[in-house]
């Protein structure tokens, strides 16, 4: 059904003035599900809905039909990221589409001053929760006072929100509309961290003061019979459960959809959202969003279900558990039958397969050899790529270290293509300095005399590293070096890395398109929790983690390592973005320089399935989790087109 | 009598405790805990999250605690107050969730029983009185083909046979507009059409096993005395059958009564993964794999108990049907 342009639309061209908004407010449409509730009473109209200025979304290709059911899949009960991905993307700040920029988003707008120290952000007035109580600077105030500067709450403050001592962000409250964040120190990447979909960088926006005060023991006396009636051990646990919109329908949200049967609830076998009446965007022609009206939420055990669903045509929009690269032929030949098609996801992992060694090994001669420079080169030289690319992934990629995609300001071009040449006799040459002796079998021994055998870990959900690894192994057995594939459960792989007791391992995602390359720099230098694959010791140290608690202990980083270090920090301080693109490239090429991890080759395009009716879905999009994909493609424009 | 019931309710208390430290040792057993799981799993989606989150979980859901304390805490809630704890995975208390899918888990698998019995003891009595005829071969061939045949096997070839012949998905126990609607007599009805499949799944290989037993039973009773002794007077064949061996065949059936009870939880865990049917053995295992404690260790302790309650009947069941095991 197509919005109706009413008669209001005409009474409105007198004006040329404020034409403009004008034609927003009277060509203003909304779902027809929404429409009997206003016309019973039971809803305020439209324009007592929305805000003065709600945020204008531009359509894909055109303006959308009302109505439909948009039905995915989630697997097991923690699989929220889905959720986060498709339905309640609505934070302060968010990307454009195309991955170029911070726009605003709740935030009406932003003013940064130029050291980029205060930031006042000027909210939508008369924008609303999903209960219709009115969304103001006093939800951020009840988030920053009575939840994040709470000890019990809070017990650490964490990025974003924190000055470079560690000490938490000020926080002033102008007026209902007007609130300011104070860093002691410039903030360069704060306006980017409230763009991504870390629960920490929106956990500003998430409290609804109004509902959430009278689980919170400052306003509300009496909450231990509620604690004990949820079965939590104290007002913490109840007020985080309180505030999970997925779990409790209850919660006021600002998302697109609101859930009406929780995820988990009743046999958790499905979950079900339906519009938000007071949702705050529209599109150009100032159709209240979203177009589609419900979303259904199948709770699955097992992915092979999902790809079953989907070939009969079941699945609306999914990229998520279903399209892996051991789906894309069995999906790409039930498209016709299924009525779905295929849209294409530009990768943002830095390789298809990357091959890291723990440089912080516990056993002391496999540290110093890991961490030997020309042990690594060796290796690299001693691998064919090029064969590994044609066997394992039917030549699509190009060879490649572990390294940022072509086409980005992060390009390294050393980074991308040192030690890749295949070269038995210059691998030998660098493993001689290193391992010199050889066993009666010819292969090379530990420099204690041990037999060296490596043991490469990767995910046995992932068997394609497998199939790479034993040719890996095959070759590297060439140059006299001994490794063996291991495929291990996934939390096995997990635990080891807390633990500092992988060897070698093989992993892919993350850090290699976009601002990725900036906000998500695991590869780089020792940097967040998935740097741990390659060196525990040294990210434990960066994350200033705790040592009584921790599994791994910190330990201090060389030289090179440190000097990243501290450009990192420079780099999350500069007020000027290109000040911030040179400190990243200086990060880049010590990472160059000391080449921590290794790689196969870069990834092809990705894919995702959607049903062709299901419109205002971008032809390609990056896959990646900091730009959430597909949520700054704004899904509350997609559509089912009308038959 | 009630001595001998009082003696082995009593035996079933150090035997409760036992199961319960198992499994709860075993649930933790594999490496890592449910925070780990979920980092990974997390990870797997290329979602990431940062240490102290995942150090905060671990401190809300007691992770951090040694395993007595964490067992303490969980066996006190459950002896002292009935309360199961919450299901970290889906943050929900765990008797909600065990609920919910505890009424569909014994539809199903009655359906499935009554349905087993209703095919197979007509069939096992046809097969044996009519012993190497052409029916009996038929019937011979089909149950050790289903014997043979994998449950979750059967199901994926019905789904595949489903999704190309009438391109639908044969997975769930409702359509979905009928998910979470009240019961009405349509809802009724949608279940019962989607119960068709699982019900002839489930019950294949039980049929099949049941026949097989019913014709060895059935045949060794045929020939004894007492029946020649009630055909020589003239009672009319098939009367006969059903009134005198058969009854004798059904015996074995009756004391193995018992032992479907747990099975009646935990039966076809893969099939109903493969089907998607929103039963306690997806429910399981995915706990399982999760390390989600609590939900976990619920539905064990519940196992052990129905198996422990379904030994008792069927020793009781023996005990008055044979006298002499009353005063062992």
């Amino acid at each position: 059904m197509k919005p109706v342009l009413g008669a209001r639309l005409r009474a409105c061209v007198l004006a040329s003035v404020a034409s403009f908004i004008c034609t927003m407010a009277a060509s203003a449409g909304e779902s027809p599900m929404l429409e009997a509730l206003v016309s019973s009473g039971d809803l305020p109209p439209l324009a007592e809905r929305i805000p003065a200025s709600p945020l204008v979304v531009t359509p894909v290709d055109r303006v959308g039909d009302y109505g439909g059911n948009w039905h995915s899949a989630l697997m097991g009960g923690s699989d929220d990221g889905w959720i986060l991905r498709t339905l309640s993307y609505e934070n302060l700040m968010r990307w454009s589409p195309d991955w170029t920029e911070v726009i605003p988003n709740i935030a009406e707008s932003v003013e940064v001053n130029d050291d980029a120290t205060e930031f006042t952000f000027k909210l939508r007035e008369g924008m609303r929760w999903s209960d219709g109580a009115p969304f103001t600077a006093d939800d951020i105030r009840f988030w920053y006072e009575d939840l994040f500067r709470n000890p019990q709450f809070t017990p650490s403050a964490q990025e974003p929100f924190i000055n470079t001592d560690g000490s938490p962000v000020a926080f002033e409250m102008i007026d209902e509309v007007t609130f300011k964040f104070t860093f002691a120190n410039p903030k360069g990447l704060f306006l980017q961290y409230l763009a991504t979909a870390r629960p920490l960088d929106n956990a500003a926006v998430r409290y609804p003061r109004h509902y959430l005060e009278q689980f919170h023991p400052d306003y509300s006396d009496d909450i231990d019979a509620e604690i004990s009636a949820a079965g939590q051990a104290d007002w913490v646990g109840l007020l985080t459960s309180k505030a999970n919109f997925w779990a409790n329908p209850d919660v006021p949200t600002i998302n697109p959809w609101v859930f009406t049967t929780g995820y988990g609830s009743g046999d958790a076998s499905r979950a079900n959202a339906e519009r938000n009446p007071y949702y705050w965007k529209v599109d150009t022609e100032g159709n209240q969003l979203p177009y589609i009206d419900t979303r259904t939420f199948d709770i699955l055990s097992d992915p092979q279900v999902l790809v079953t669903k989907t070939l009969a045509g079941e699945i609306d929009f999914q990229d998520r558990s279903l399209a892996t690269p051991a789906n894309r032929p069995v999906l790409f030949e039930g498209r016709e039958r299924g009525g779905y098609e295929f849209f294409e996801q530009t990768p943002a992992s830095p390789n298809y397969m990357i091959m890291m060694f723990n440089l912080n090994h516990r056993d002391p001669v496999l540290e110093e050899l890991f961490q030997n420079k020309d042990f690594r080169i060796g290796l690299s030289h001693g691998m064919d790529r090029q064969e590994i690319l044609d066997v394992v992934w039917i030549g699509q990629g190009e060879v490649a270290q572990t390294s940022v995609m072509p086409g980005s300001v992060y390009y390294n071009e050393q980074l991308a293509k040192q030690y890749t040449e295949y070269d038995v006799d210059l691998a030998n040459e660098y493993l001689d300095k290193v391992l010199p002796e050889r066993g009666g079998d010819g292969m090379r021994l530990r420099p204690d005399g041990q037999p060296l055998a490596i043991s490469f870990a990767y995910s046995a959900a992932v068997p394609i590293f497998g199939d790479a690894l034993e040719l890996v192994a095959a070759q590297w057995e060439k140059i006299g070096i001994r490794m063996v594939p291991t495929p291990l459960d996934r939390t096995l792989i997990q635990t080891r890395q807390d633990a500092g007791e992988l060897e070698g391992v093989a992993w892919e995602r993350g850090g290699g398109a976009g601002q990725e390359v900036v906000l998500d720099p695991r590869w780089w230098f020792p940097s967040n929790n998935d740097s741990y694959y390659w060196a525990p010791a040294w990210t434990a140290w960066f994350l200033d983690v705790n040592p009584e608690t921790a599994q791994v202990q910190p330990e201090e980083p060389p030289e090179a390592a440190r000097r990243q270090m501290e450009l990192y920090g420079e780099l999350q301080a500069s007020p000027d973005p290109e000040e911030q693109v040179r400190l990243m490239n200086e990060i880049l090429d010590i990472a160059a320089e000391e080449f921590w991890t290794m790689g196969v080759a870069w990834q092809a395009n990705g894919y995702g399935v959607k049903k062709t009716n299901f419109l205002n879905v971008p032809a390609s999009m990056p896959a990646s989790w900091i730009y959430p994909t597909p949520a700054p493609t704004n899904p509350e424009q997609y559509f089912i087109e009308a038959q | 009598m009630l001595h001998y019931v009082i003696k082995r309710v009593l035996y079933m208390i150090p035997t409760m405790i036992a199961i319960s430290i198992v499994a709860f040792l075993l649930i933790q057993l594999p490496p890592g805990d449910f925070v780990t799981s979920l980092a990974a799993q997390m990870s797997a989606q290329g979602d990431s999250v940062d240490p102290t989150t995942l150090a905060m979980l671990r401190r809300q859901y007691g992770l951090d605690q040694p395993i007595w304390v964490q067992y303490w805490i969980w066996i006190s809630n459950i002896v002292f107050h009935g309360d199961f704890g919450r299901s970290f995975d889906f943050d929900v208390p765990v008797s909600d969730l065990l609920w919910a899918r505890l009424g569909l888990t014994f539809v199903l698998a009655f359906t499935a029983l009554v349905f087993t019995w209703l095919v197979a003891l007509p069939v096992g009595i046809y097969s044996a009185v009519r012993k190497y005829s052409v029916g009996d071969y038929v019937a011979t061939f089909l149950s050790f083909v289903g014997l043979a045949v994998p449950n979750f096997l059967l199901a994926l070839v019905l789904m595949y046979i489903a999704l190309q012949l009438f391109g639908v998905s044969i997975d769930g126990l409702y359509s979905a507009q009928y998910a979470n609607a009240p019961w009405s007599w349509e809802k009724f009805l949608d279940l019962a059409q989607h119960l068709v499949v699982p019900v002839i799944v489930l019950a294949s290989s039980g049929i099949a096993a049941l026949v097989r037993i019913m014709r060895a039973n059935l045949l060794d009773e045929l020939f004894k005395p007492y029946v020649t002794t009630a055909r020589a007077k003239g009672l009319s064949e098939w009367r006969l059958i059903a009134k005198y061996p058969v009854r004798a065949a059904l015996n074995p059936f009756v004391s193995t009564i018992g032992w479907t009870l747990p099975e009646l939880v935990s039966g076809a865990t893969v099939t109903a993964i493969v089907l998607n049917l929103p039963t306690t053995g997806p429910l399981l295992l995915r706990a399982l794999i999760a390390q989600d404690v609590y939900l976990a260790g619920a539905m064990i302790l519940m196992l052990s108990v129905l198996t422990v309650i379904g030994t008792l009947i069927s020793d009781l069941l023996l005990a008055w049907l044979d006298p002499r095991i009353r005063y062992r």
